[in-house]
């Protein structure tokens, strides 16, 4: 599909009182393109639950980018899995999509609430085929029935997947006896995407439905509660000027490629801002309510969504993004607000300077550049790996 | 008399490495007399840590701010508001 983005994100909140969930959500891009999700959840919550969870998800989600095909896949899935000796039941389900580059999707479940399928406003209703396969050890009673689906996905549409901490949120109260419910859940997607102005991000629909599910067990989750998202969409670019260029003769050509970017724009670094400010005759103002005992404050400038200080701010990106846990700190300091619009983005494209210095004295400046490739290397790569964004470094 | 002294603060990130993000609450460390007085902007950059310091120690003599446009090098707290309040006597004499 031509100019479209796949994005892939998702979100999630343990059980009340496990420190870690019993859902797990994975993405893998392969090789030829293809890119692969599962979303798993293993019975129970907690550290178990999590295990078996990330075994499930991670083994469907190699076999299937291994191309070996979706039925032997789930047979082996199926026989590994083993089975709870007194519910009969498997430990862990899951739902995995396989989207080619052309925009083929292919979809298996198994025991997941059933994912939502949004194009231009409407839920669609996939055919689905069934695939009973026999169950796992330990003697499960009865056939597992898997539902395996595919279409082709046009430019804007929408997958839903998400555990039954979702659809069985609210169970037990008065306005929801039997939890919320397939349909209204999937009420729900369609009627926030018809209500966000600009496109809802994938980012932000599997927030907001794990967010609603929290509220509907009245802000204590009595299970984990998970969703993921893909979404095609014209993708969101974003430019990062980091370092000033390698000769003041190509100041002008910097703020040139600033300036007619099309999509955000970001500047990370002082000198880098300063030059900028120079060319396009802008007044930068660094903003004092920002203040942060570890990274530098944001600045604004005519022309640009964000300036941050470069290393300091560009490090701590970084770490953030290489980190797998949340961070829990509620500071909003600089960092926090790139990476922020780093991962709203699809397409990341960093402008790296590579003037080593001024005045050929300062000994400090050539490990400075070393250590500004590096950092910028080391986000793209989380980007990609982790956030499935494409990226592009350039030097100048 | 002038009735402003303009202190620019740099937040760069020699500055900042070398402890200047401090330098923002000069105003607590002021008179009370002179606080009145003082605007607090900060900069991306002051271009001052390009300089190479006599010792050769990186970042120049950062952290840097600008009291009325003069460099204070090396700047704390302490060395900041005592540049700000001689600047005040200076105008009020
Ligand atoms: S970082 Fe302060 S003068 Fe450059």
């Amino acid at each position: 599909m031509k100019d479209t983005f796949l994005e892939i994100s998702h979100h999630q909140t343990s059980k009340l009182g496990q420190s870690a969930p019993g859902d797990v959500f994975q993405s893998i891009k392969c090789d030829d393109g293809r890119v692969v999700s599962v979303l798993s959840d293993g019975l129970g919550s907690g550290i178990k639950a999590g295990v078996l969870a990330t075994l499930t998800a991670t083994m469907a989600a190699r076999c299937v980018a291994a191309d070996i095909p979706l039925r032997r896949v789930a047979e082996f899935v199926m026989r590994s899995l083993p089975v709870c000796s007194e519910r009969k039941i498997s430990y862990a389900t899951f739902s995995l999509i396989d989207v080619a580059p052309g925009g083929r999707v292919r979809v298996v479940e198994y025991d997941n609430p059933p994912y939502v399928l949004l194009r231009a406003g409407t839920l669609m209703e996939p055919l689905k085929s069934e695939l009973r396969l026999p169950r796992g050890k330990g003697g499960a009673k009865g056939d597992a029935v898997l539902r395996l689906s595919s279409f082709v996905a046009k430019p804007g549409d929408r997958i839903v997947l998400y555990s039954d901490g979702v659809t069985q949120s609210g169970m037990g109260t008065k306005s929801y006896p039997l939890g919320w419910g397939d349909v209204a859940v999937q009420d729900y997607v369609r009627d926030l995407v018809a209500s966000s102005t600009e496109g809802l991000s994938a980012r932000e629909l599997a927030k907001s439905l794990v967010r609603e599910a929290v509220t509907k067990d009245g802000w204590a989750p009595k299970d984990d509660i998970t969703c993921g998202v893909a979404y095609w969409r014209h993708p969101r670019r974003l430019l990062v000027l980091t370092g000033p260029p390698v000769s003041r003769e190509r100041d002008k050509e910097m703020t040139r490629v600033f300036a007619s970017f099309d999509g955000r724009r970001v500047i990370a670094g002082g000198t880098t801002a300063n030059i900028v400010a120079r060319e396009t005759g802008g007044k930068i103002s660094v903003d004092l309510k920002d203040l942060d005992p570890e990274i530098p404050p944001s600045s604004s400038l005519p022309g640009a969504d964000l300036v941050t200080e470069g290393i300091l701010t560009l490090a701590r990106v970084a770490s953030l993004l290489e980190s797998d846990q949340d961070d829990p700190s509620p500071r909003r300091n600089a960092a926090h607000r790139l990476l922020e619009l780093m991962l709203d983005s699809d397409v990341i494209q960093f402008v790296v300077g590579t003037r080593i210095n001024e005045a050929h004295q300062d000994p400090t400046m050539p490990v400075e550049l070393e250590i500004r490739r590096n950092v910028v290397k080391r986000i793209a790569a989380a980007l990609e790996a982790k956030h499935l964004k494409e990226t592009r470094v350039s030097y100048i | 008399m002038r009735t402003e002294i303009k202190v620019v603060i740099c937040a760069g990130t020699a500055c900042h490495v070398m402890g200047g993000s401090e330098l923002f609450l000069v105003k607590d460390r002021l008179d009370e007399s002179i606080r009145g007085l003082v605007s607090i902007e900060g900069i991306p950059c002051l271009d001052l840590c390009r300089r190479s310091a006599p010792d050769r120690r990186p970042g120049g003599s950062a952290p840097y701010a600008l009291v009325d446009g003069v460099p204070v090098e090396r700047a704390d707290l302490d060395s900041l508001a005592a540049a700000i309040t001689a600047r005040a006597i200076e105008l009020e004499g």
